[in-house]
């Protein structure tokens, strides 16, 4: 009996063996400071495309739904939630032991206060707003909102991580002051609470002691998430030499945005660890199908064939380790890869067809503007890049490099532009969210013929398609149109460099720069 | 006295309306969009024109004009399009480091460059000229942002004395804000000592020719007070001259050291400002700009007659 009971509690301490182990490593306390390229107007990411303002912000505050490894969208101030057989009501069954940073509990009452302000403020709430009924709390713990059609995409964009798309929770108190106005008092449920703002300079956080961590697996910005560290500043660096001397000078503990072409360097500096941030983004290459010459669906098609992604991908990024072919408009094990996506056209030119296409589409030689900002060296480089690819398949090709606020200003126009790059975030939680950028009349695609109304009726498919195996194959049938109809020109997926000091310990490499579950090992 | 700085300070109107007019125009045609950057790339045109109607920026250029203007003689520059305060605000907040950094950067200057012109002078075409020369062509033949640099990777990283950049203000950690002060304000002193040193190089020999410091040589009269009495008085007014503009200019120009540095003042203010074509804020900067130049002309001119009693009557 005696040893049956000594073999028991040796089970019993084993199981707690690994948790033990692993929290004996972490380190409480100091200041973390990470150095950030940012411009910040103001702090309330509902109310600016900035995507820097979320970064910073989603320590504070956090979503009803965060997104898992796989970028499916997982509960996270929601404990659960039920969607109607028709697929038009949401009941959120909300957690109960969610505190905001002003001590008091979190109800449906500021679930619903924060919701309302959301789909008038936040972009992505807008993109949800025309097809909301009603949103309304029902009883102390449960939010419920209705659509007037199945809406597929609700919960990717309240989980999004892209700028002005998520949905985070605030005291129903706080949108009452502040309305539709910026908000300037911030209140959130993270495991970081605000301190202090410096424009230019800084913002600071400190750990929120009664914060009531979610118990599932940590990814990003969802699961089990603690703050180790008793002060996180995010310090604003503009200049690239910089932070990269602060690391070395240990002055900052994580640089943003590191010279890439340095990574050998950095990988032989026992003082800095670098991280290589994938999947990161994409590069398309923006075609204007407003007028002459892409119009012609034979002319994209002789575009698709005269780049050489692998070719652009070298001179324009460098090292290999910073950039991947992918045809897929989403990285590898993201819900949404599709595997033979772009099969027998993505990465593989033919200049000689690409020439007769182009002769016998009768493109007369007026010259195609390439229009980009010289301040971007992804996008300086791939358009020069691309002006000799396509110069030899006989487009006459000019490129236009000029700031960014006139680049914006001129590819607005019709007449503006004919091709411009641009880059999207890799992981974006949800196909639709395509749909504002390609189908008719959107973006700057000037795109309006049969074609684009296909596109269209394949969006509109996807809207209404909760079931998510369904969805993949619409999803699927997208990607495939997208290389047939040829709006954009899929380029290559590029990554990011970042830097910390060997003192910080438990980073996870996401995305964004996240610091929970980060300690400083002094 | 009292009625030439009043004539002086009339005379500035005309020059602030001047740079006023140009300010407006040249930043309104410039081509970019304010508008689309702030609605954000996926905007529909309905958003676009919505904000423009929010902002003002629907109306024809002359009646923004005749707006602003309104504005700018109550003292009022207007709100940021960005930063969602008033001008006036944004640059208060900033001035802080701007002038700091200024003032420090020409106490570093006038600390070096006037004793090494002065000294270069008195061992004319001499060892310590020709060390002199060298120097002041070093500090402004090597850009600012070369120089900060070097100096970050030899005193931030390598010996680790001092912050690779960054900035705190008086009251919020007192004297410690120095130790955010001293590579930036070194970058800028070193430029300034160059030109100080040089002007003052120049202004030296022409007085040290001159009947009277023979005079007073010849009377007895120490080296030192030679050099201090009659030398250096004598040499003030150009080098009070090149002092006030070069610290105008400073004040004016800390941008490329601001943005190496990281320091939130006016010149990155103003850059900002210009990437993203914030209307008001690039006015305002600029208008502000041109306010010190003439203030610290008015300044220097007042000095003169300090240094010069025969300026007194005129």
């Amino acid at each position: 009996m005696t040893r049956k009971l000594t073999l028991l509690f040796l089970i019993f301490l084993l199981s707690f063996a690994p948790a033990a182990a692993e929290d004996a490593d972490v380190e409480w306390g100091g200041t973390l400071v990470a150095a950030n390229a940012l411009t910040l107007p103001h702090l309330d990411p509902d109310k600016t495309t900035d995507s820097s303002v979320g970064q910073i912000m989603w320590h504070i505050y956090e979503g009803l739904f965060e997104l898992d490894e796989e970028y499916r969208p997982v509960p996270h101030l929601a404990a659960d939630y039920d969607l109607s057989d028709d697929g038009t009501v949401y009941a959120f069954e909300l957690r109960e032991d969610v505190v905001f940073h002003n001590g008091e509990s979190m109800t449906a009452a500021d679930v619903e206060a924060s919701f309302h302000r959301y789909l008038e403020n936040n972009g992505g709430g807008q993109t949800i707003a025309p097809y909301v009924e009603e949103a309304y709390q029902d009883g102390d713990y449960t939010f419920v909102v209705e659509f007037s059609q199945p809406y597929a995409p609700f919960l990717f964009f309240l989980s999004s991580v892209v700028a002005n798309q998520k949905f985070v929770v605030r005291p129903a108190e706080i949108i009452e002051e502040f309305g539709d106005d910026v908000i300037t008092e911030h209140v959130g449920t993270g495991p970081f609470q605000f301190d202090s703002w410096q424009p230019d300079q800084y913002v600071r956080m400190t750990r929120f002691d009664d914060y009531a961590a979610h118990s599932g697996p940590y990814f990003g910005y969802s699961g089990e998430k603690q703050a180790y560290v008793d002060m996180l500043e995010f310090r604003i660096i503009r200049e690239q030499s910089v932070r990269t001397a602060g690391v070395r000078s240990g002055e900052y503990h994580f640089a943003d945005q590191a010279p890439r072409d340095q990574y050998s360097i950095f990988q032989s500096d026992a003082g800095i660890e670098p991280w290589v941030v994938s999947p990161y983004r994409q590069s398309f290459l923006i075609v204007n199908m407003g007028h002459e010459p892409f119009d012609n669906l034979q002319v994209r098609r002789a575009l698709q064939l005269a780049i050489d992604p692998e070719e652009m991908g070298l001179a324009v990024v460098g090292d290999p380790d910073f950039w991947q072919l992918n045809p897929s408009l989403f990285p590898e094990g993201h819900l949404w890869h599709v595997e033979d996506a772009g099969e027998d056209i993505y990465a593989q030119p033919d200049p000689e067809q690409a020439e007769a296409l182009l002769a016998e589409a009768g493109y007369d030689g007026k010259p195609i503007i390439i229009l980009n900002s010289r301040e971007d060296e992804i996008e300086s480089r791939g358009a020069l890049t691309l002006q000799s690819q396509l110069e030899a398949v006989g487009f006459n090709v000019e490129v236009r490099l000029l700031d960014r606020a006139t680049v914006v200003e001129q590819r607005s126009r019709e007449d503006g532009y004919h091709l411009h790059f641009s880059q999207f975030l890799s992981p974006d939680p949800d196909p639709q969210v395509y749909q504002a950028w390609m189908g008719t009349d959107k973006w700057i695609g000037n795109w309006d013929d049969e074609d684009s109304r296909k596109m269209d009726a394949i969006f509109e498919e996807m809207l209404i398609t909760t079931d998510l195996e369904e969805r993949y194959e619409v999803v699927r049938n997208w990607q495939h149109a997208f290389y047939d109809l040829v709006p954009y020109v899929k380029l290559y997926d590029f990554n990011q460099l970042r830097l910390t000091t060997p003192t910080v310990q438990g980073y996870s490499n996401f995305v964004h720069p996240t610091f929970f579950n980060v300690w400083l090992a002094e | 006295m009292g009625q030439y700085v009043l004539k002086r300070l009339l005379a500035a109107i005309p020059v602030l309306a001047v740079v006023a007019v140009t300010a407006f125009f040249i930043t309104n045609v410039t081509p970019g969009d304010p508008v689309r950057l702030i609605v954000g790339d996926f905007a529909t045109e309905a958003e676009v024109a919505q904000m423009r109607a929010k902002l003002g920026l629907d109306q024809p250029l002359p009646i923004r004009f005749g707006l602003w203007l309104q504005r700018v003689v109550r003292g009022d520059l207007g709100t940021s399009l960005f930063l969602q305060m008033p001008v006036t605000h944004a640059l208060v907040q900033r001035l802080e480091p701007t002038i700091l950094l200024a003032l420090s950067g020409q106490f570093l200057g006038v600390l070096l460059g006037i004793p090494l012109g002065t000294a270069a002078a008195m061992h004319h075409r001499k060892l310590i000229d020709a060390g002199a020369i060298v120097a002041s062509l070093a500090g402004i033949s090597i850009p600012s942002f070369l120089m900060a640099t070097l100096l970050v990777s030899v005193f931030g990283v390598q010996m680790g004395w001092f912050p690779v950049a960054g900035y705190r203000s008086f009251s919020e950690v007192g004297f410690g804000a120095v130790y955010y002060l001293v590579l930036p304000a070194l970058t800028l002193g070193l430029m300034q000592m160059a030109i100080l040193a040089r002007m003052t190089r120049s202004a030296v020999l022409e007085v040290l020719h001159q009947d009277f410091v023979r005079t007073a040589r010849a009377k007895g009269v120490p080296r030192t007070s030679v050099m201090l009495k009659h030398v250096l008085r004598n040499a003030a007014v150009p080098i009070v001259t090149v002092f006030g503009l070069s610290f105008a200019a400073l004040l004016g120009g800390t941008w490329i050291v601001e943005s190496v540095f990281a320091i939130p003042g006016t010149g990155s203010l103003a850059v900002t400002a210009i990437l993203r074509r914030d209307y008001p804020v690039i006015q305002g900067t600029i208008l502000f700009a041109a306010g010190i130049y003439v203030f610290i002309n008015l300044i220097i001119d007042i000095s003169y007659a300090a240094f010069d009693p025969r300026l007194r009557d005129r």
